[in-house]
């Protein structure tokens, strides 16, 4: 069973504003003369995710609300499993996939091809694999006739399109999406909002950040609201 | 355990780091007449032009003198890149540790096995060298060259992770990496012969990167296998690897928040 479970978990980030922190040198120096004072005492953190407890099981679908800066990207990340953290636990169960950054890993260098190639292979596909997946993304992108040119020289609304179409190709158990995206004319836009839906109805947990009060009713059936890195529960 | 644990699931997602791989290389040389051929081509001129300074500085048979250089070179530019390499591999993935969960070892095996396309690019040099040049060849020999370079590769696997995590963290460390490296080019036996060290032959000793070239060298070019190398570079291996698993385990979860 899908679950995600969440006990007293905080993410604190180090800030490495100045050179000094970065530096061997300085480090190995300041301990061997008894320093470590300026260390400890100039270190800044900033904490991200203040000592959270959530469960979320099979079935849920969360809206992730709240201002810039409250928290939601680095709650999404630490499920999303790029971040462990600090104190406390974390327990992901089922497989999880998320939309936080489209361009993953996309190569301006290289053309369509190559690019859904590599991504193939970031994905762990085989050969016969690949080619399945090459023939969904160039035909739902419509690039089919770029294929074979470098996507530098596409315009941005192009490599937009060639990207949604790679990252949602895979139906994740548990699904991470930082707003939903609609890229390209209108007439795609359609086409990738069915997409993502489709994306959406399969699997059991979603995970939704978004402004828009509208897709959160929409899409969720539960709604947790960041506030400075603390958590609050509230009703769609 | 757990770091071996973490190292063979990212042997087995060969397709992840064979891709990344590959595609680096393809970046590299797109759009350029010769693609890959570069890297030989470029090797070859090093060697030749060093080549003929040196076998007349050292008074050396010219053509015993290339054959010696171009394996050595060879192995050397493997082993140089590889761990400088190592020191960038996790900041440049920073785009991808940041969008999803990732076994950060794949980054390491990506870098071993870019570098190991590009020494199979360079080792044609030595092999088109010995083909005219090298009298007798025991098939002995070619095997405890070849299984001492798989040595080396399973021997940068620990070093390579140690230094990417550590110039993730201290981003001067790179700039130290690359002093020593040129350090150890020159008190290495890469340009002369080891019998010149005389008295300082302990050099060889406390390097393994030394041995490691003497390792594969030996066998191919003097049919010798020195089994105290061997014993040496084991030592220096259970050291390494563990001292890896270790840093490892305490800062495999702080990794991302470096970045």
């Amino acid at each position: 069973m899908n679950k995600i479970e969440l006990n007293k978990v905080s993410v604190i980030y180090p800030v490495f504003e100045n050179s000094k922190a970065r530096s061997l040198k300085n480090t190995l120096t300041s301990k061997l003369i008894g320093g470590n004072i300026h260390q400890k005492n100039n270190k800044n953190y900033i904490r991200a995710l203040d000592d959270i407890s959530l469960e979320i099981k099979q079935g849920d679908r969360y809206a992730i609300s709240g201002a810039n800066g409250a928290g939601k990207s680095t709650f999404l990340k630490l499920v999303a499993g790029c971040i462990e953290p600090s104190h406390g636990y974390i327990n992901r169960a089922g497989k999880i996939s998320s939309l936080l950054n489209l361009s993953m890993g996309l190569d301006g260098e290289l053309t369509a091809l190559e690019n859904i190639e590599l991504r193939g292979g970031l994905y762990n596909f085989t050969k016969k694999e690949i080619r399945r997946f090459s023939d969904d993304v160039l035909n739902f992108s419509e690039l089919e006739h770029y294929a074979n040119i470098q996507i530098s020289q596409y315009s941005s609304g192009m490599s937009l399109r060639l990207a949604f179409a790679m990252s949602t190709y895979i139906a994740p158990e548990i699904l991470i999406i930082d707003e939903i995206i609609a890229v390209g004319d209108s007439n795609f836009q359609e086409k990738s909002k069915k997409r993502i839906e489709k994306l959406m109805n399969k699997n059991s947990i979603l995970l939704l950040a978004s402004h828009s009060s509208d897709l959160q009713e929409y899409y969720c059936n539960k709604k947790v609201n960041f506030n400075k890195g603390k958590i609050e529960l509230s009703k769609i | 355990m757990i770091f071996f644990y973490d190292l063979l699931n990212a042997s087995k997602s060969w397709r992840v780091w064979s891709s990344l791989a590959k595609f680096d290389i393809i970046k590299r040389y797109k759009r350029s007449f010769l693609g890959p051929w570069w890297i030989t081509l470029t090797m070859a001129i090093l060697i030749l032009g060093i080549g003929i300074l040196y076998s007349q500085l050292f008074k050396l048979d010219f053509k015993n003198y290339l054959l010696y250089l171009s394996i050595n070179f060879t192995i050397w530019a493997f082993m140089r890149d590889s761990i400088l390499e190592s020191c960038q591999t996790l900041i440049e993935a920073k785009a991808l540790l940041h969008n999803e969960k990732w076994n950060i070892l794949i980054f390491t095996f990506r870098v071993i096995y870019k570098n190991f396309i590009i020494f199979l690019h360079n080792i044609i040099i030595f092999l088109i060298l010995g083909i005219f040049l090298i009298d007798q060849l025991s098939i002995i020999s070619v095997l405890m060259s070849i299984s001492a370079l798989f040595f080396l590769v399973i021997f940068l696997l620990p070093i390579c992770i140690l230094c990417s995590i550590i110039n993730t963290r201290f981003r001067d460390f790179y700039m130290i990496i690359s002093n020593i490296m040129q350090l150890l080019f020159f008190l290495s036996p890469i340009l002369f012969k080891k019998d010149l060290l005389l008295s300082f032959d302990w050099l060889l000793y406390i390097n393994p990167l030394a041995l490691f070239l003497l390792m594969i060298n030996e066998p191919i070019l003097t049919n010798q296998f020195n089994f105290s190398y061997l014993s040496y570079l084991t030592i220096y291996f259970i050291i390494c690897t563990c001292f890896t698993a270790f840093i490892f385990l305490r800062y495999k979860n702080k990794i991302t928040y470096w970045l």
